[in-house]
């Protein structure tokens, strides 16, 4: 990769560690540990597949927590603190900005997932020392680090999806909410989608701008491998591999949409 | 040939909500020689940050020309030889200053070129030398403003573009950064400056144009002006349009 | 520096004595009918819509309610609690129906205490689309349709499947039995040859072979009677008259040493 995007990526991810909103991330993933071991015993009697759910859901929110209090907040602050104007002034072209800004965020992402993977898996593994009778069927760790990592992922998509329409919008707050419209979208389409194309009442146009929904906004509900992980329910064939694919080629698209438009901007 | 240069450059900002169609400059055109200190004058709201912006490619005029050592400013590979000093010190305020001119220094390829001691130097120059281990978010305005110039030297490049590069320090510093910039013209540097702060631009400058609402009311070298009467004066006279 | 002291002090005691009387005056819980209007409850659709991700959190979270509300419930519940119940119930269900819980608690209470086992059926049924390795759903759906509707035909059929996903002999004997009650041969024996298949213990080969012979014979008698009511319009006397009115020439032996015979219209082994 170009030295440039690797320096640019190296500043985006310290700047963003030092923001210390990983430690906040940090003392999230700690709390929802202490919450899980004081409360999950009363709630039933399926307890180790309420506390995987629970640490999984736990990254699946720390991720979240990341891109809307430093990933955002940095782009918009980027345009509106002139930030950008440091990096922009160097021999850099918009494109390897955006590049080095989303591989940095990536990073801190990455981070993040790790911090919050470890009082999950050890939750996890409390409960199934504490209650062996409880332990899913077909539970098997990888799965559980897979399901987490596609957590990881659906965020990493999530994120291109968020510059893009920071690229497009100026305002900061119409970013933020756009983004929050486009994260609860994202979560839900594929059963929005599915609902309409079986429902007999609702209309062809409607069903046809919910399909065009589909193409548009990234399809986050499709990483969600909670049955996966704590039951161990057989995806379809080759699931994972077309996720990827998916993600990457939706990353890719939404990052070169982006570049292309922060290309015209003003600054 | 000139180093930086503009012709009738016009920029509108669109109408959006809550703001009407605004034309901010006005087809803009001077030009700047190579090695000449270059004054950038007007009162605020003139054009001239919208100015520096198009020469750094932060925005684009919707027409016009403007070349930088010939070459448009579109091309991100000019700006390897110019330093950008901004009016509002902006950067990455966790970074420490070390790590910011370090970063710099790399993206331009003077890392190698010049080595670590270079840093030192401009830090001691700038009177930065003890905070350099500090983030930028610890730093006073001052401070600020002399760590923006900093990084506008490290990679020592032949153009330098300041924004208002006197406003916010103190008159001790004033004085410092007036010599620096002294020696930088010495070393044969060409230097486009704007500012509001005449006094000091007298003692540097070798030319200026006074802009206002988006248009030049002079170009001109600062001899004839300063030997008939003050700049201040002058100024004020062109504004009010009695020249 | 006395003064902001004082204050503080001040403070702290309204603060105390505030919640201390806020605390005393938070009505108990009550379980009224009015509080338990099922309409106010979201529907699944909108709570799925808005949930995404987090849905087996807000799963887990209707489970714990329904779990506290039907510790307050007992046999003079109203209906309409226990309709309430239900719903929250089912929300639970819904948003993750991957969930055992809610299945268990839902077997537990609705046929025993509310004495509403057809809705304890119809909630057990989605389970047994979704938890397909757990044998124990539709054990209890057997169950329900065996103890409390006494519908064995169905009760044999999910039996069946019960054992069909553990492997489960005991329990495949079990649903071929109440097969039979419901008058279901053919089930009874594909079941039961199935079970045979998967079963090396030699007794309990035997046991199931037996079975699935009296069966058999259960069969052929079916069929004898039949055609004796077309012949005769009406319902022999006795097993015996088949063989006197030449419809078969003997009748099958049973394993079960015991002869067959005919009683209430229904032929019988045991």
């Amino acid at each position: 990769m170009n030295n440039i995007i690797l320096r640019i990526a190296w500043l985006s991810f310290n700047e963003g560690i030092r923001q210390r909103t990983i430690y906040g991330v940090s003392a999230f993933g700690l709390i929802m540990a202490a919450a899980a071991y004081t409360f999950i015993p009363f709630i039933g009697f399926d307890v180790c597949r309420v506390v995987i759910d629970f640490m999984l859901m736990a990254v699946s929110a720390g991720c979240l927590m990341i891109i809307f209090f430093l990933c955002l907040p940095g782009l918009i602050g980027d345009i509106r603190d002139q930030t950008v104007y440091f990096v922009l002034s160097c021999p850099v072209s918009r494109e390897e900005y955006i590049l080095g800004r989303f591989f940095g965020f990536t990073m801190i992402l990455f981070i993040a997932l790790v911090i919050l993977d470890v009082p999950a898996l050890l939750m996890v593994k409390l409960y199934m020392m504490k209650y062996p009778g409880y332990v899913p069927l077909h539970f098997e760790w990888h799965k559980l680090l897979l399901a987490s990592f596609f957590r990881f992922y659906a965020a990493l998509v999530f994120l291109s999806f968020v510059f893009l329409v920071w690229s497009i919008m100026e305002s900061g707050v119409l970013v933020s909410i756009a983004a929050i419209i486009a994260y609860l979208i994202g979560q839900n389409i594929n059963t929005v989608k599915n609902i309409a194309m079986a429902s007999k009442t609702m209309g062809i146009a409607a069903k046809k701008l919910i399909v065009f929904a589909s193409w548009i906004f990234p399809n986050l509900g499709y990483f969600n491998l909670n049955t996966y992980a704590v039951y161990g329910v057989k995806l379809p064939e080759y699931y994972m591999v077309k996720l990827l694919v998916y993600g990457l080629s939706y990353m890719s698209i939404a990052i070169v949409i982006t570049m292309f438009l922060f290309k015209r901007r003003d600054l | 040939m000139d180093t930086i240069f503009l012709e009738s450059v016009t920029k509108r900002y669109r109408a959006d909500i809550g703001r009407t169609e605004k034309t901010v400059l006005d087809n803009l055109s001077f030009c700047v020689k190579e090695g000449t200190v270059f004054g950038f004058l007007g009162p605020n709201g003139a054009g001239k940050s919208t100015t520096i912006k198009i020469l750094l490619d932060f925005i684009r005029p919707d027409s016009g020309r403007v070349l930088i050592n010939g070459v448009s400013p579109d091309c991100h590979e000019v700006r390897k030889g110019i330093g950008y000093m901004s009016e509002k010190p902006c950067a990455y305020v966790n970074m420490t200053i070390m790590e910011l001119l370090s970063f710099r220094a790399s993206v331009t390829g003077a890392g190698k070129r010049r080595g670590k001691g270079y840093a030192d130097e401009l830090l001691e120059k700038t009177g930065l030398v003890e905070h350099k281990n500090r983030p930028l978010k610890k730093f006073s305005k001052g401070m600020l403003q002399r760590a923006s110039l900093a990084l506008a030297l490290v990679h020592d490049p032949k153009i330098l573009i300041l924004d208002e590069p006197l406003s916010g320090l103190d008159p001790l510093m004033r004085y410092e950064v007036i010599g620096l910039l002294r020696d930088l013209k010495e070393e044969g540097k060409t230097i486009f400056l704007s500012s509001h702060i005449l006094n000091d631009i007298e003692k540097v400058c070798d030319e200026i144009a006074i802009l206002n609402n988006g248009r030049i009311l002079f170009v001109g070298r600062i001899d004839d002006v300063s030997i008939h009467e003050g700049l201040e004066e002058f100024f004020v006279k062109t504004l009010m349009g009695l020249q | 520096m006395i003064k902001k002291g004082l204050v503080l002090i001040i403070a702290l005691l309204f603060y105390v004595s505030g919640f201390y009387w806020l605390s005393l005056n938070q009505p108990m819980e009550t379980f009224s009918t009015e509080h338990m209007n099922a309409r106010l409850l979201p529907s699944v659709s909108f709570l799925k819509a808005v949930c995404g991700e987090f849905a087996p959190l807000v799963s887990d979270v209707f489970f714990a309610y329904g779990a506290v509300l039907a510790s307050n419930f007992n046999h003079s519940t109203p209906k309409e609690n226990w309709g309430y119940l239900f719903q929250v119930l089912k929300l639970s269900r819904d948003m993750d129906p991957y969930f055992k819980d809610p299945y268990r608690l839902v077997q537990g209470i609705y046929p025993w205490i509310a004495k509403m086992p057809d809705r304890a059926i119809s909630f057990l049924k989605k389970g047994v689309d979704f938890r397909t390795w757990d044998a124990i759903l539709s054990y209890y759906i057997g169950f329900d349709y065996y103890f409390f509707s006494e519908r064995y035909r169905e009760s044999a059929r999910y039996l069946f499947m019960s054992a069909r996903i553990d492997h489960n002999p005991f329990m495949g004997t079990l649903a071929s039995k109440i097969a039979y009650r419901g008058g279901d041969v053919d089930t009874g024996i594909t079941f039961l040859t199935g079970v045979l298949k998967n079963t090396l213990n030699e007794k309990t080969r035997n046991t199931i072979m037996m079975r699935i012979n009296a069966l058999r014979g259960v069969k052929l008698l079916k069929k004898a009677v039949t055609e004796y009511k077309k012949r005769y319009g009406r319902m022999p006397g006795s097993l015996e008259e088949l063989v006197s009115k030449g419809i078969i020439h003997k009748l099958p032996e049973n394993p079960y040493k015991t002869p067959y015979r005919l009683e209430a219209g229904r032929i019988r082994f045991d």
